[in-house]
C-alpha cells in the first residue's frame, strides 16, 4: 500500500502531467487555428478604392462640365450639394464622412455617405473583432471651385467599414 | 509493495502509469480527430475559395464601374476553378458551389454600385472565366468566351494571294524507326503521333484552300530538313507560311492553341494579324479552353524567319488526354482555312 507521501507525490505528478498535456494540445490547436485562413482582409484595398472612386470618377465629387464635356479630376464644385452628388453610389458596407477645410484647417463643409451607417459604425471603430468596425483616415489636396473662384483646400475623408 | 532500501528502486506501480498512458492516448486521439475534422470541414465547404472570389469580384466590379472609357476584362484564376461555382451579380457578388455532394452556405460581398452605369443583375453558372465589359455607360458581366476577349487589330491586305506554304512539323519514316532529325516524329503520347496529326491536318488544310496555290513541305512521313523547309518558305512568290505542330503542356489539363510569330520578322504585324484571326476561329471550338499569341525573339532555324508572313501553330495538348486532337482533321484545319479567307478579304 502506498504511503501518504507517495500518494501525494503521485497526485502532484499526475496534475503536472495533465497540465503539460493540456498545454501541448492547446499549442497545437492554436497553431492550426492560426494558420487556417478563412477570412480575406481587403479593408485597405477597398477603403482606398472607395476614396479614389468617390473623388475621381465621373459620378463622384470631381467637377464635370457638361457643356464642354470636360472632366476636372481633383476639382470639387463646392457650390453644389456634395452629399446629393454622392447619392449616385450605393454601397452596403461602406460609409464615410468628408470634410472640406481650408489650408488653415477652417471647416467649409461636412457631408456624409451613408450617414446612418457612419454614425453607427464610427462609434464601434475603437474596438476590434467581429461587430466592430475599421476606419481609414485620408487627407487629400483638392481644388475647390465656387462659381468662377478656384482655391485650394483639404478634403479629409474618414471611411468606415463594419467588420461583420 | 516493495520496501525501500539501499540500492533498491522506490515503489513503482505500473498499473497507474498504464492508465495514465491510455488516458493520454485517448485524449490525443480525440483532439487529433476533432482537429482533422475541422480542417476537413473547411476544405469541404470551399469557404476560403468562395470568400476570396466574392471579394475579388466585388472589388473588380467596383473598379470597372468607376473606370473611364471602355473596358473588356476577362477574369480567370490560375488556381481556383471558376466552373465549380455559380456567381450571382446583383448589389453583391454571391458565390455558391454547384455540382457537389455537399453545398455550403453561399457567401456574398457587396460592391459599390454607381447608379449612372446601367447594370443588369446576372447569374453565371459554372463559367470558365468571366467577362466584364464596360461600353459607355453600360456594364455587362457574362461568361467569357475566349473569342470575345480576342481583338485583332484590323489590317487591310491588298496583295493578291501568292503561294501558301503549309509545313507539317516533324517527319520520320516510322517503318524503320530511323531519324536524322533530333525531334523525329514529334510527340508520341497515348497512341497519338504528332507527325501524323500534322500531316493529315495539313492535307485537310490544302483541300480546304483549293482556290489558293498551296504547297506542302512534306506529303508523307519522309524526313525534310529544317534548311529545306526554310528554303521553301523563303521563296519570293510565297505570301503566307503556316507551320503545324501539336502542343504539349503538362501543367495544363485542357486543350489550347498557341500561335507563334517572329518578333523581328519584316512582316511581323501581318503575321500577328493572321495569327489573331486564326486564334479567334480556334477559340470558337468548344474543346479549346485557351488561345495564346506568342512572339518569339529567336527563330533562326525555323520557317518563321523567312521574311514572309509566317505563323507556327501548336494545336491541342497532346500530353493531356486531348479531346481536340481526336477530332476529324478537317475540323482542326478549318479555323486556319477560315483565317486565310479573312486575311485576304475573301
Amino acid at each position: 500500500m502506498d504511503t501518504k507521501a507517495q500518494i501525494s507525490h503521485h497526485m502532484v505528478i499526475w496534475i503536472l502531467r495533465i497540465i503539460f498535456l493540456i498545454i501541448v494540445i492547446a499549442t497545437v490547436s492554436l497553431l492550426i487555428y492560426k494558420y487556417i485562413q478563412t477570412e480575406v482582409n481587403i479593408f485597405d484595398v477597398e477603403s482606398n478604392l472607395f476614396v479614389y472612386q468617390f473623388l475621381y470618377s465621373k459620378s463622384g465629387l470631381s467637377y464635370y462640365d457638361s457643356s464642354t464635356g470636360e472632366f476636372n479630376a481633383g476639382v470639387i464644385d463646392c457650390s453644389s450639394d456634395l452629399e446629393d452628388k454622392l447619392k449616385g453610389f450605393v454601397s452596403e458596407n461602406v460609409a464615410a464622412r468628408m470634410v472640406l477645410r481650408s489650408l488653415e484647417f477652417e471647416d467649409y463643409n461636412t457631408f456624409y455617405f451613408n450617414k446612418r451607417d457612419f454614425d453607427n459604425w464610427f462609434v464601434v471603430s475603437k474596438f476590434q473583432g467581429p461587430g466592430a468596425a475599421k476606419t481609414l483616415n485620408k487627407r487629400l489636396y483638392v481644388l475647390c471651385k465656387n462659381q468662377d473662384l478656384v482655391y485650394p483646400a483639404w478634403l479629409d475623408i474618414v471611411v468606415v467599414m463594419s467588420n461583420s | 509493495m516493495q520496501k525501500r532500501g539501499l540500492g533498491r528502486r522506490a515503489d513503482v506501480d505500473p498499473t497507474h502509469h498504464l492508465y495514465l498512458f491510455l488516458f493520454e492516448l485517448v485524449l490525443l486521439a480525440l483532439v487529433t480527430v476533432s482537429l482533422l475534422g475541422y480542417v476537413k470541414s473547411i476544405e469541404k465547404n470551399y469557404i476560403i475559395q468562395k470568400t476570396y472570389l466574392s471579394k475579388d469580384l466585388a472589388l473588380l466590379t467596383s473598379v470597372v464601374m468607376a473606370s473611364p472609357g471602355n473596358i473588356n476584362y476577362v477574369y480567370a484564376h490560375p488556381k481556383v476553378d471558376l466552373s465549380t461555382f455559380r456567381f450571382d451579380f446583383d448589389k453583391a457578388v454571391t458565390v455558391v458551389e454547384t455540382g457537389m455532394e455537399y453545398v455550403g452556405k453561399p457567401i456574398y460581398y457587396p460592391f459599390t454600385l454607381d447608379k449612372s452605369v446601367a447594370f443588369q443583375p446576372v447569374s453565371l453558372s459554372n463559367p470558365g472565366s468571366i467577362l466584364f465589359s464596360l461600353q459607355g455607360k453600360e456594364l455587362r458581366v457574362a461568361k467569357s468566351t475566349i473569342e470575345a476577349s480576342m481583338v485583332c487589330q484590323n489590317i487591310v491586305v491588298t496583295d493578291s494571294p501568292g503561294k501558301i506554304v503549309v509545313d507539317p512539323g516533324h517527319g520520320v519514316d516510322l517503318r524503320d524507326g530511323s531519324s536524322t532529325h533530333m525531334l523525329g516524329a514529334g510527340y508520341e503520347v497515348n497512341g497519338l503521333v504528332e507527325q501524323n496529326i500534322n500531316k493529315y491536318v495539313a492535307a485537310s488544310l490544302k483541300s480546304q484552300l483549293a482556290k489558293y496555290d498551296v504547297v506542302l513541305s512534306r506529303q508523307g512521313d519522309e524526313f525534310v530538313s529544317d534548311d529545306d523547309r526554310k528554303n521553301l518558305a523563303s521563296a519570293k512568290d510565297v505570301s503566307l507560311v503556316v507551320s503545324l505542330h501539336s502542343g504539349c503542356d503538362y501543367s495544363e489539363q485542357f486543350d489550347s492553341v498557341r500561335a507563334y510569330v517572329y518578333s523581328y520578322s519584316q512582316n511581323m504585324i501581318r503575321s500577328e494579324y493572321f495569327a489573331c484571326l486564326a486564334l479567334k476561329e480556334f477559340a470558337k471550338l468548344p474543346d479549346v479552353k485557351k488561345v495564346e499569341l506568342v512572339k518569339v525573339t529567336q527563330a533562326s532555324e525555323s520557317v518563321l524567319d523567312t521574311g514572309n508572313v509566317a505563323v507556327l501553330f501548336e494545336i491541342g495538348n497532346i500530353c493531356f488526354d486531348s479531346v481536340l486532337l481526336k477530332k476529324p482533321y478537317p475540323e482542326l484545319s478549318q479555323p486556319i482555312a477560315k483565317a486565310v479567307g479573312l486575311y485576304y478579304g475573301h
